[in-house]
């Protein structure tokens, strides 16, 4: 018998918990890569301040930093440890096999976090008594400190979507410098320069006391970072060409939602691209404090959308190849289908149905489906099945991987599958408080036949490999 | 365990141990200066203390403390899910909204810290009370949060029923002194801070005696909730670090009283007695935790093996060398600023 974590599960009520960790990830990312192009900003403007005297950049520059600590230091640090805690509440086992393979990269990461807050730390209190050079170096140290934050992190999280080729579990740096680590780099990190140029310019409208030709100035110095936002369809097409096969179809036609959402976050950056490109920089439009603001929230709707992107096309992994969307692996959905998934299940049910069988159902939907779905509410399984006949029903969630190839394989028995059934059944008629279970040997046998024939292999795509069997804890 | 923790474990494991007690007492150094800097600020705005020269450099230097400790608790979280992923996990789990209200909480106080700085003396007497007030709400309630976190994590025997009664505060019977004794202990801790920021020797001297005397009187209610099993874990090879917690509390208190009755400030004895005291908490608030474990020796050769795994995995190096290339720069940095600053100050 294997020793499979149990751990306690929550219930978002309404709210899937993708939805949950996607809210606070999005803002967190958000605010995180403002910071990080923030400070290469900063740098060009204490570098022009150093060396061509240009005391408006200075000036504007210790108005922007001030903002920049009040935003990143407070909301992007704790929305960083929110992220971590977050991520526990969902899929703790996610979460510690990330940690597992890569604490020290981790660790590494925690470093740069550090030196990046101490050197924002310094120029925020010393910056009005230091030289422009020691102020250029500061700035340097803190911009590099938070891209490189960025490099570190980049690496585990690109893992989790394309963990490598041979190396996989096991071997850091094969794992660390993956597939997508390099193209999703430069495109996080052109991202983190637009935010900030974007946010500049909102300030630079907000500021007072300058003329208006001051702040076109200042404006076309901070819109020189949006620049490389020009390259992003090229680096946007190298990101997607990395992607597993199947990866790719979901963004292409195979799931609505994530087709639509990848057509936002390409609509979006585009549209900014080329008001960048065209109205700030070619025809020198003035950029109005309301405009910059519409501007940095359409970035954030691109964002959003390219973060549900990446975290959409994993399915059905949180780990690829690795751990699936409900945090069993290879091997426990094998072990599973021979002895069952809930018998050791440590956790009593909250509100339990009426009888034993029907409790067994609900433990098999809390364990394996209610990652993803809901009972009624956000992706309720009660609206996804209501219309499936019970034979419809048993085939379907035997053949889960097949039904709908971004679910993964059902883990459990002919027995556990019944109970699902019966469960979802006394649900569909209204919860009764007394339930005769009509299952049938036939039944039995019926789910038996279709998990043999459904295997417990993921839907298979032409590239996809056999999944690796990790038992990360 | 015969030896003093950590070293009465396997290699791997007294490896992570040791770097989870080390950079949690980084962590907890900081940690401590904001929760005492925001006592002794609420302490000063009842007492209508304006143009106070400890208020001014505690509202200067706490979002800063603040910054510090929040990045410091990063390391030991991550530490922490090394040596006790069960516990840290199921406790959070079990925590749930209750345990995550700490985010918004922290975000909060961290704003009012700034807000205090804008404002400085300029604040209205209300205002000088309020915010501190609610400053050190929001901090008291973190602090609460994770001492409740770590004492739910190591009480095994309660995670069913809670979990069955949806329940998400945990009330064992060790949590309350338990904070009560941290957030007496951060009281010596900004004294001595402001001690060395502000020479004002009388007044630290008289905060510092304070937290004392409610660390002894904590330490000694949170010694009567323990179980005989849990207080085993003090004696045996740990009897070394709960005579050095005694050795540094006693030469904290002489150094203090150094202090107030001779005007003799001794920064060297008052830090290194500090150090002592906080190191000898990591070490001890560790060999609790392990004591806390499941003793069934399957399960605790499943996590040797765990460790042992971790040990295995590749990243040390770059991270040992990061950490000393980060650590040259800073220094070199900070003798440059610092020069400057002395240059300007002489201008």
């Amino acid at each position: 018998m294997q020793d499979f974590p149990y751990y306690p599960v929550l219930d978002f009520g309404p709210a899937m918990k993708g939805m949950v960790i996607g809210g606070i990830g999005v803002f967190h990312v958000f605010v995180a890569q403002f910071a990080i192009g923030g400070g290469w900003l900063l740098c060009l403007l204490q570098w022009r301040a150093w060396k061509r005297g240009d005391a408006l950049a200075r000036r504007f520059l210790d108005s922007y930093f001030r903002v920049l600590v009040l935003i990143s230091f407070v909301v992007g640090a704790l929305t960083g440890v929110g992220m971590w805690l977050t991520s526990i509440q969902v899929s703790a086992r996610t979460i510690g096999m990330m940690v597992d393979e890569f604490h020290w990269i981790w660790a590494t990461e925690w470093l740069f976090f550090l030196a990046e807050v101490i050197a924002g730390y310094t120029f925020y209190r010393y910056a009005g008594r230091l030289t422009d050079g020691t102020r250029f170096l500061l700035l340097l140290v803190y911009s590099l400190a938070a891209w490189g934050s960025l490099f570190w992190i980049n690496g585990i999280l690109s893992w989790q979507l394309t963990p490598g080729g041979e190396p996989g579990l096991g071997s850091v740096w094969g794992g660390f410098f993956n597939p997508s680590f390099w193209p999703s780099l430069v495109y996080r990190s052109f991202v983190s320069l637009t935010l900030g140029g974007l946010a500049a310019l909102a300030v630079v409208q907000a500021m007072k006391g300058i003329t208006r030709e001051e702040r076109s100035h200042l404006a076309r110095t901070c819109s020189l970072v949006l620049v490389p936002m020009t390259l992003m369809p090229l680096v946007g097409i190298w990101y997607v060409s990395v992607l597993p096969e199947d990866s790719r179809a979901w963004i292409t036609g195979g799931s609505a939602l994530m087709t639509m959402a990848f057509g936002i976050a390409v609509a979006a950056s585009s549209l900014l691209g080329l008001y960048v490109v065209f109205g700030v920089l070619w025809k020198k439009l003035h950029v109005s404090f309301a405009t910059a603001t519409l501007l940095l929230g359409l970035a954030f709707g691109a964002s959003g959308a390219g973060e549900l992107v990446r975290e959409g096309v994993r399915k059905p992994y949180t780990i690829r190849d690795l751990l699936y969307s409900n945090s069993l692996t290879q091997d426990d959905v094998e072990h599973f289908r021979e002895h069952g998934s809930v018998q050791g299940d440590p956790w009593p049910l909250r509100d339990p149905a009426p009888t034993a069988s029907l409790q067994t159902g609900q433990r098999v939907f809390r364990l394996q489906c209610s990652v993803c779905h809901t009972l009624n509410g956000a992706n309720g399984v009660d609206h996804l099945v209501e219309t499936w006949r019970p034979d419809q029903m048993r085939m379907n969630l035997a053949s889960l991987q097949h039904t709908k190839s971004f679910m993964p394989p059902f883990a459990g028995t002919a027995t556990e599958l019944e109970a699902l059934v019966q469960f979802l059944l006394w649900r569909r008629r209204g919860e009764p408080g007394e339930w005769t279970d009509t299952t049938t040997h036939e039944d039995l046998d019926k789910n038996h036949r279709w998990l043999v024939e459904a295997t417990t292999a993921p839907q298979s795509h032409s590239d996809r490999s056999t999944p690796k069997h990790g038992g990360g804890r | 365990m015969d030896l003093p923790f950590p070293f009465g474990l396997p290699f791997a494991s007294a490896f992570y141990e040791a770097l989870l007690a080390l950079t949690f007492s980084m962590h907890l150094v900081f940690a401590q200066l904001v929760l005492g800097g925001t006592s002794w600020l609420v302490i000063l705005g009842i007492k209508n203390a304006q143009h106070d020269n400890v208020a001014r450099t505690l509202r200067d230097w706490l979002p800063f403390a603040l910054g510090i400790a929040i990045t410091l608790g990063v390391a030991p979280l991550l530490f922490l899910q090394i040596v006790d992923k069960q516990g840290f996990y199921t406790a959070g789990l079990l925590g749930s909204h209750r345990f995550m209200a700490i985010l918004p909480a922290l975000i909060v106080g961290f704003y009012l810290l700034y807000l205090q700085k804008k404002l400085g003396d300029t604040a209205q007497r209300s205002w000088r009370v309020l915010l501190p007030i609610l400053t050190l709400a929001a901090f008291a309630f973190t602090g609460y949060s994770w001492s409740e976190q770590h004492a739910l994590a190591q009480d095994r025997d309660v995670w069913v029923s809670m979990y069955a009664a949806s329940r998400m505060h945990y009330s064992g019977a060790e949590v309350l002194p338990r904070f009560v004794f941290f957030a007496s202990m951060s009281l010596p801790a900004v004294a001595l801070a402001a001690l060395l920021l502000t020479r004002e020797a009388k007044r630290c001297a008289g905060v510092a005696w304070l937290g004392i005397v409610g660390m002894l009187v904590s330490a000694a209610w949170l010694v009567a909730t323990m179980s005989p099993t849990r207080l085993e874990a003090w004696n045996g090879g740990n009897l070394a670090w709960s005579i050095a917690l005694a050795v540094g509390v006693a030469t904290a208190a002489v150094g203090w009283g150094l202090v107030r009755f001779r005007s003799r400030i001794r920064p060297a004895l008052l830090v290194s007695s500090w150090l002592v005291v906080v190191l000898s908490i990591a070490a001890l608030r560790e060999a609790l935790r392990i004591a806390s474990l499941p003793s069934r020796a399957p399960a605790r050769e499943q996590l040797a093996n765990t460790h042992e795994h971790a040990l295995e995995v590749g990243g040390f190096l770059v991270f040992l060398f990061f950490a000393l290339f980060l650590a040259c720069l800073f220094a070199w940095l900070s003798r440059r600023v610092a020069s400057e600053l002395s240059r300007s100050r002489g201008a």
